[in-house]
């Protein structure tokens, strides 16, 4: 039996009072006020009498008092915890001139005090019980929020990984005490994971989740909106045939919109519990989440594709003009890449590169046919026509501002290393970057390729023309790295050439 | 199955203080609180627990004056500081990585979780 508390107070009571103090239980002495000598205590008269009150008490479980010929000297209560008798306070005549007349009012008065103090001590317990209840309902709530809080900050990073969601299963496995989680996404196998308890008496994993999801969908009664729950196999006939263990489950789609994407689910064989309301809005909550970030990220994946494609439509506006540049963008950009990826540029400077080199002719369709394909020479008005290709790009891209960055690539194209080029005559390290590297590429490019006045020259004579004019048309370093990938240019281009 | 280890919770919440107890009683510890920064000082001066958990924010003597305070009596006798507070910030990251034995949970923190670590440090210490 537990401690009431009150021992010190029972203990001075009967120091000063007609009465003493004892608790008992079951297994016998749990407290009396004076420790006193243990042979004499085995030996006392009183103790059996006391023991006998005891034992009466256990079974009527009511206020006794032990009735002599014209005195009362003992007095017994029981104690109860939870409804169910744990102990017996007794109070009786510490001698026999103190014990009581028979059914005087003392003994209503002692059946009274007694009864008040055994209230007190029931209170206490009680209060002790509720208290520690709340506190383990805190604690799960703790626990709760813990998980939260922890999803909230990995879903925001807007990165989902197969180590992040493997973590998040764990944490719901341990938070929901369930012997296993899973989450399943057809269309992205790497985010699909179990995880369970250790022994786990199941087989094949992946197949039993399997079941779990198709039996959902054969018993459509239970469905609510985007979520399933059994708290027993045994109601279904479908769930029994799955395992031959009772078990509970719940599975939640993860959504957003009117896309479906997969699912969360728990499972358990300990049918002690059943599914709370508390763990379903928890797996919704980070379903919902997960949806979220899915959505957007398939929404960005689409946008980018778009781009990418109103690019290619805008390179072939030029060629349709154009019909010696087929397919001459692509190869500068392949060139640029090339070298970019050669001296280590960093992946979201290439990105700008990606589009500059792409789109470095764009300006072309603002230059007509005729001048674009002439086969003669070519007069001093329509080489200043076609000097403006670059300004006419940069414009035409102008409202981009993705593509912001790229604009300089576009617009200085043209500028020679030692100042000689147009539009801005622009001299060394003042020409951006990517302006150089794509010099570089587009003076090869068109060394090489068919012209409507010329025919192209090969890779190697072209190599010996650029490096003729390092340092003069083109930047020196940028040469270097086009000599260092010469070769591998070669197999790539004449690849390329023969597909 | 009793560890034989003694625990100081140091918070101005009753609440945490309570169930960080619950907790560690039924981890097999054995608990002292404390309601603030000084009366810790005091207990870990006296009774010498073998790990301290601790809030930052409280009267009288904060968190972060705290561990500076019991800093150097680690160096003889090693215990684990594990302070919880919410969101941390950069230069509460510094001194906190500055101090022995020291780590920090985030608020809303996980009550298992305290106990898994003082679990595993004390494990690693038996080695």
């Amino acid at each position: 039996m537990k401690p009431t508390g009150f021992e010190n107070i029972l203990s001075g009571f009967s120091k000063i009072s007609a009465l003493k103090f004892e608790i008992w239980d079951e297994k016998g002495l749990v407290f009396c006020p004076d420790q006193g000598d243990p042979e004499k205590e085995a030996s006392n008269p009183v103790q059996l009498s006391l023991s006998r009150m005891v034992t009466r008490i256990y079974k009527t479980q009511e206020f006794l008092y032990d009735e002599k010929e014209n005195h009362v000297d003992l007095f017994g209560l029981p104690l109860f915890d939870n409804e169910t008798i744990v102990g017996v306070l007794l109070a009786y005549a510490s001698s026999p001139a103190n014990a009581f007349r028979k059914r005087g009012p003392d003994v209503e008065d002692t059946k009274t005090l007694l009864t008040q103090i055994v209230d007190m001590i029931h209170e206490r317990w009680e209060f002790q019980n509720e208290s520690e209840m709340l506190v383990s309902e805190l604690d799960r709530n703790y626990e709760t929020l813990h998980l939260y809080s922890n999803v909230a900050t990995q879903i925001k990073t807007l990165n989902l990984s197969n180590q992040m969601i493997t973590r998040l299963m764990e944490e719901i496995r341990n938070n929901m005490r369930v012997d296993m989680a899973f989450s399943l996404m057809p269309d992205q196998p790497n985010y699909s994971k179990i995880v369970c308890k250790q022994e786990l008496n199941i087989e094949d994993k992946t197949k039993f989740v399997d079941s779990l999801i198709k039996a959902i969908k054969s018993e459509n009664k239970h469905l609510g909106p985007g979520y399933y729950i059994i708290n027993n196999s045994l109601d279904s006939q479908t769930f029994s045939s799955i395992h031959q263990d009772r078990f509970r489950f719940l599975a939640v789609q993860i959504q957003h919109e009117i896309d479906v994407y997969g699912w969360l689910g728990i499972f358990s064989f300990n049918m002690d519990r059943i599914i709370e309301r508390s763990q379903l809005k928890l797996l919704i909550s980070i379903a919902e989440q997960i949806g979220v970030v899915i959505s957007n990220t398939n929404l960005y994946h689409e946008l980018e594709d778009f781009g990418i494609d109103i690019v290619k439509s805008l390179i072939a506006t030029i060629e349709a003009k154009d019909l010696y540049t087929r397919g001459h963008s692509e190869r500068v950009h392949y060139i640029a890449m090339l070298m970019a990826r050669t001296f280590g540029m960093d992946k979201e400077k290439r990105n700008v590169l990606n589009w500059a080199a792409l789109l470095h002719d764009v300006g072309k369709i603002g230059i007509s046919e005729t001048v674009l394909n002439k086969p003669g020479r070519l007069t001093d008005e329509e080489y200043t026509a076609i000097k403006k290709h670059p300004e006419k790009g940069a414009k035409i891209i102008k409202p981009l501002e993705y593509l912001a960055e790229s604009i300089p690539g576009i617009l200085h194209h043209h500028e020679h290393y030692n100042g000689k080029g147009y539009p801005s005559g622009l001299k060394g390290e003042k020409i951006p970057l990517n302006a150089r590297i794509i010099a570089v590429a587009d003076t090869f490019d068109a060394i090489t390729s068919d012209r409507a006045y010329r025919k192209g020259r090969s890779y190697e004579k072209a190599l010996e023309i650029i490096n003729e004019v390092s340092g003069t048309q083109l930047d020196p370093e940028q040469v270097q790295i086009f000599n260092k990938i010469f070769n591998k240019l070669k197999t790539g281009l004449e690849m390329r050439h023969a597909e | 199955m009793d560890k034989g280890k003694t625990i100081l919770i140091i918070d101005d919440d009753v609440h945490i203080r309570r169930i960080l107890e619950i907790k560690f009683k039924l981890g097999g510890y054995h608990t002292l609180s404390a309601k603030n920064g000084e009366e810790g000082l005091e207990i870990i001066n006296n009774q010498k627990p073998d790990a301290v958990i601790s809030d930052l924010n409280m009267p009288r003597l904060n968190g972060d004056k705290l561990c500076r305070l019991t800093d150097p009596i680690k160096k003889e006798r090693p215990f684990l500081t594990i302070i919880i507070t919410a969101r941390i910030n950069p230069v509460e990251q510094q001194w906190i990585s500055e101090m022995t034995d020291t780590m920090f949970m985030e608020k809303p923190f996980s009550p298992s979780k305290v106990v898994d670590a003082i679990d595993q440090y004390f494990e690693k210490k038996a080695f």
